[in-house]
């Protein structure tokens, strides 16, 4: 144990930068308590020592720390698998090393344990406001790690900082082209993160209510950005789930794959060759946030996606496998217009005209009074949705509680309901009489932000709708919600309801504001820019990445993009190299001095090369004892050499020099 | 005329031994008509070296030894009322002599230390409204004893800069020690050293010395090693103007004494440490013991071209 003080300024920052790296977990609540207490004691005790006041702990009470901790993990987060808990380890050892700093190279470990920690951060959240303050942190590390090199008489902190911060600062270049050029390597193995950001969202099973729930959020559910314009709000169903299987007022889904194969990037079954496409292409990218879910969402009707483990399903929506646990980017190719299932299979058939086989009599009833009325399927629908038009009902977010039967009584009792109710009830009418007909769930429409030139959706743009099979037209898109509340569809959720439902949970949220102008202008700049952030730097994928350097380079793969880098790494060195070696001597050098260090170099091959600060008669001299054989012409170089340069103001010629050296060449020669 | 000066420095190499290149060193200070301040445990031949100087070079020689009691008046002089002639007669003190050995001049206090220091700077002495001038030449050899000794008044930083060198004697090597041992008392040996200068010559040589060439080469040279102690973060302070000047005069007569009529940078590298240390201080050490490693470190860092 040596006595190792480690400088002021070092101390100071360390412990500035690991309360910094600290700060984000505890506020986020992800830490137990007692770390939290752990990290205070820790740094007072640090403290104490530096003034002399305590001493380092023992051996054993350290021992007695390190099991103590990871014994309070494991008891505390109750389990060793996922994320959190490790990061706790990692912030439990962070600290308890601040107590065996006894030499330089622990205070190195401590600070670039604290750039690890720092990234951790990362694990959770990765939107700017979080990446500037890690960015702060870690100048409050490099800081530490100066201050770990100044001498004791650097007594001014914020000198170290405004150091590190310059020191950051110049190598921002660098981090850009290290950034944009460095081959992204997929990880040696990944650990699932249950990462807090993901949101549900719209769920795989539908009862009345739960997507009215759903709009108390103002979550970001995803954003598309199209290429050429945006289709108009009404033609935005982002499909994101089909739900055919009815039981207890509950709608859920019935496994895609069980009606055939489904669509990959190397497979491509008859199926999705037999969907008719009738134009109004749009393409458009979509960046997903998390939501721990395999399904996607997408415009109907999608191309199968050129991406690995996103596949096309049977009922022509996307899904990815595994579940979007991080955020995610894809492309999508999607005909507005277009007829499928003309021709349906008898399975599909089937399982879209079942129903349970007891409850909602008077709902059935209706139904068969009122196909009874109607002439075709179409006129049906028509007459359905006009009944929802012209009778009593509304449209609100606060529906009253339904009774067992749900159908019955929203369509004969209470009438007043969400996008849910309506899109139930009219599927059950439809199946009633054996239309086939289904849910699909997902969100309708979105905010344009001009700014960003992207759509973003959120969470309550929620909804849910029909869709019905007719003879001849195959499935048709039916929105029993417009028939009752058109603004909704025409210009989103705000408008339809009344002005204390929207977000009425959400007293600070910005959407709420969308009345005044210049928060909307803000917000949407904010949006904007976290927009780009998302897809070009949190979203800086591989994929991306060969996308960019394509545009900018041509046709190039991982291995190119590696090459470039490396090339253009060492390229840059090299020249800054060559610069520094060139510059000093070749400028202020005579012929002479240049004539005889090429001497001694050309002598440094064998080892006797002129030392650092070495006068030329000394060098002669050690040259002569050297080796005695060429004692003489080494000496009338180093003599020539001296008369020419300290004899005479200027050096006047090189020539004798010159004579000499290559006398000196000669003589060497024949000896060896 | 080169002769002469190895003739001198062979005498008094043969009454102190093994010390050839102090000996240089002190005639390369004699020469720059600077003075000498020896800093070394008692007993290392400080006093022979003066005392054998002063009897080479035909000089006047007087020795002051210091103490703690000392006054500047037993420095200086003294002016006594005579009551014969009814007049002051002015008794001048030891400092009046072309070589004056100031023996541990750190153990009196500040105020006899400056009494001699300004004389030195002066080269002559203000006593009673009367200016009285040193003989020519005038040269002060004060020995000092390591300041971490007890019973020392340390000489500030700008008294030190009064001395164109500081030089350390060390111990003799082996060999040179057992001649000692076998031979005579060097004091006896002393009265039978030749005189191979004058004054006249001496100042002739001193001339001499500032004719010396010094070429671009060598100033860059130079200027480079200053620069270095201004720049590199180990120096506490660099090394001033007057310093550079000192380093350069000191290379110019250590040529001479080389006998080249140019100066190269070994005659600047052999001078440097003695010219310098006691100029310098590293910037980690506060008490102040000057640059003895700085001084050789500053020479294998600075490339003699370039």
């Amino acid at each position: 144990m040596n006595d190792f003080q480690i400088p002021r300024n070092s101390l100071a920052w360390m412990l500035v930068a690991q309360a910094g790296v600290i700060a984000p977990h505890v506020w986020s609540l992800r830490l137990p308590v007692w770390i939290v207490l752990l990290c205070v004691g820790c740094g007072i005790w640090r403290v104490m020592v530096y003034q002399g006041r305590w001493t380092y702990p023992g051996r054993w009470v350290r021992v007695l720390f390190v099991i103590g901790g990871v014994v309070g993990i494991g008891f505390g987060y109750g389990t060793f698998l996922g994320v959190d808990p490790w990061v706790g380890l990692v912030i439990t050892a962070f600290v308890l090393k601040l107590l065996e700093m006894h030499s330089k190279r622990d205070a190195y470990v401590v600070i670039i344990l604290g750039y690890f920690v720092a990234l951790t951060e990362f694990l959770y959240f990765q939107a700017i406001p979080y990446a500037a303050y890690v960015l702060l942190v870690v100048t409050c590390l490099t800081a530490a790690l100066i201050g770990l090199n100044q001498t004791r008489s650097h007594t001014r902190p914020v000198k170290t900082f405004k150091l590190a911060a310059s020191l950051l600062l110049q190598s921002v270049p660098l981090m850009v082209v290290l950034f944009v050029l460095f081959p992204r390597l997929a990880p040696l193995w990944t650990v699932p993160i249950q990462s807090q950001t993901a949101r549900t969202g719209v769920t795989d099973r539908m009862s009345p209510g739960n997507i009215a729930e759903l709009t108390q959020s103002d979550d970001l559910a995803f954003r598309a950005t199209f290429e050429g314009p945006v289709p108009p709000q009404s033609e935005l169903y982002w499909r994101g789930l089909v739900l055919s299987y009815f039981e207890d007022g509950t709608w859920s889904q019935v496994d895609p794959r069980s009606y055939g194969p489904v669509a990959a990037r190397q497979k491509r079954p008859a199926w999705v060759d037999r969907i008719e496409r009738l134009g109004n292409q749009v393409r458009y990218s979509i960046i997903l946030e998390p939501t721990n879910q395999n399904w996607l969402f997408s415009l109907t009707v999608p191309e199968p996606v050129d991406m690995d483990g996103v596949y096309l399903v049977r009922d022509y929506r996307l899904v990815a496998d595994p579940e979007v646990r991080s955020r995610l980017r894809y492309e999508v190719t999607s005909d507005l217009d277009y007829a499928i299932d003309r021709r349906m299979p008898s399975r599909l058939y089937y399982d879209n005209t079942m129903l349970p086989v007891k409850g909602n009599p008077k709902a059935r009833e209706l139904a068969a009074q009122m196909r009874a009325a109607a002439g075709s399927h179409r006129d049906y629908v028509n007459a359905v949705l006009r009944m929802f038009n012209e009778q009593e009902f509304s449209y609100t977010l606060k529906p009253p509680r339904l009774g067992d039967d749900t159908v019955d009584d929203f369509l004969l009792g209470t009438r007043s309901g969400f996008c849910e109710h309506y899109a139930g009830s009219f599927t059950f009418l439809m199946r009633a009489v054996g239309i086939p007909a289904r849910v699909v769930v997902g969100y309708q429409g979105g905010e344009y932000n001009r700014i960003g030139d992207y759509v973003a959706v959120y969470q309550f743009d929620a909804h849910a709708w029909s869709e019905v099979w007719l003879e001849g037209e195959g499935w048709v898109r039916v929105d029993p919600t417009s028939a009752v509340a058109p603004e909704r569809i025409q210009s989103g959720l705000e408008s339809a309801v009344s002005s204390g439902e929207f977000l009425g949970d959400l007293t600070l949220s910005w959407l709420k504001y969308r009345q005044t102008l210049w928060i909307t202008e803000l917000r949407l700049q904010l949006a904007a820019i976290s927009h780009y952030w998302d897809s070009w730097v949190v979203g800086y994928s591989p994929e991306v990445q060969v996308d960019l350097l394509t545009r900018l380079l041509g046709n190039v793969d991982s291995k190119t993009i590696g090459m470039i880098t490396l090339g253009l790494f060492f390229g840059l060195l090299g020249i800054i190299g060559i610069i520094l070696l060139r510059k000093k001597p070749i400028a202020a050098l005579s012929e002479v001095d240049k004539e005889f260090l090429r001497f001694s170099q050309l002598l440094a091959k064998e080892g006797l090369g002129r030392r650092m600060g070495e006068g030329p008669i000394d060098y002669g001299r050690r040259l002569a004892a050297a080796r005695p054989d060429l004692a003489a012409v080494a000496n009338r170089v180093s003599e020539t050499y001296v008369t020419l340069n300290y004899a005479e103001d200027v050096p006047s010629d090189a020539m004798a020099l010159k004579q000499a050296v290559r006398a000196f060449r000669l003589r060497a020669m024949t000896t060896r | 005329m080169h002769d002469a000066i190895a003739e001198t420095i062979g005498e008094v190499g043969s009454v102190l031994l093994g010390k050839t290149h102090q000996i240089k060193l002190a005639l390369t200070c004699f020469l720059s008509r600077g003075h000498l301040l020896i800093e070394d445990l008692p007993g290392m031949g400080k006093t022979t070296l003066a005392h054998t100087l002063a009897q080479v070079l035909s000089l006047s020689y007087n020795r002051i030894q210091f103490t703690s009691d000392l006054l500047p008046a037993d420095v200086l002089g003294v002016s006594i009322y005579d009551r014969d002639s009814g007049k002051f007669n002015f008794h001048p003190g030891p400092v009046f002599s072309q070589l004056v050995l100031a023996d541990e001049i750190n153990r009196t206090t500040p105020k006899s230390q400056s009494a001699l220091l300004e004389a030195m700077e002066e080269r002559q002495v203000t006593i009673e409204g009367e200016t009285r001038p040193l003989p020519e030449p005038f040269f002060v050899i004060a020995t000092q004893n390591p300041n971490t000794q007890a019973g020392t008044f340390p000489l500030p930083e700008s008294q030190l800069d009064r001395f164109l060198m500081r030089i350390e004697l060390g111990y003799p090597d082996a060999e040179a020690e057992r001649m000692l041992l076998k031979g005579e008392d060097r004091r006896l040996l002393i009265k039978h050293v030749r005189n191979t200068l004058n004054p006249a010559v001496l100042k002739d040589l001193q001339d001499q010395s500032q004719h010396i060439k010094v070429s671009e080469a060598l100033l860059d040279y130079v200027q480079r090693l200053v620069q270095h102690t201004r720049t590199a973060q180990e120096f506490a302070y660099g090394l001033s103007p007057r310093g550079a000047l000192a380093l350069l005069a000191c290379a110019r007569s250590w040529a001479l004494i080389e006998g080249r009529t140019h100066v190269v940078p070994e005659d600047v590298q052999a001078v440097l440490p003695s010219v310098v240390e006691h100029r310098l201080r590293e910037a980690a050490d506060f008490s102040g013991h000057g640059g003895a490693a700085l001084a050789q470190r500053m020479l294998s860092q600075v490339d003699v071209i370039g």
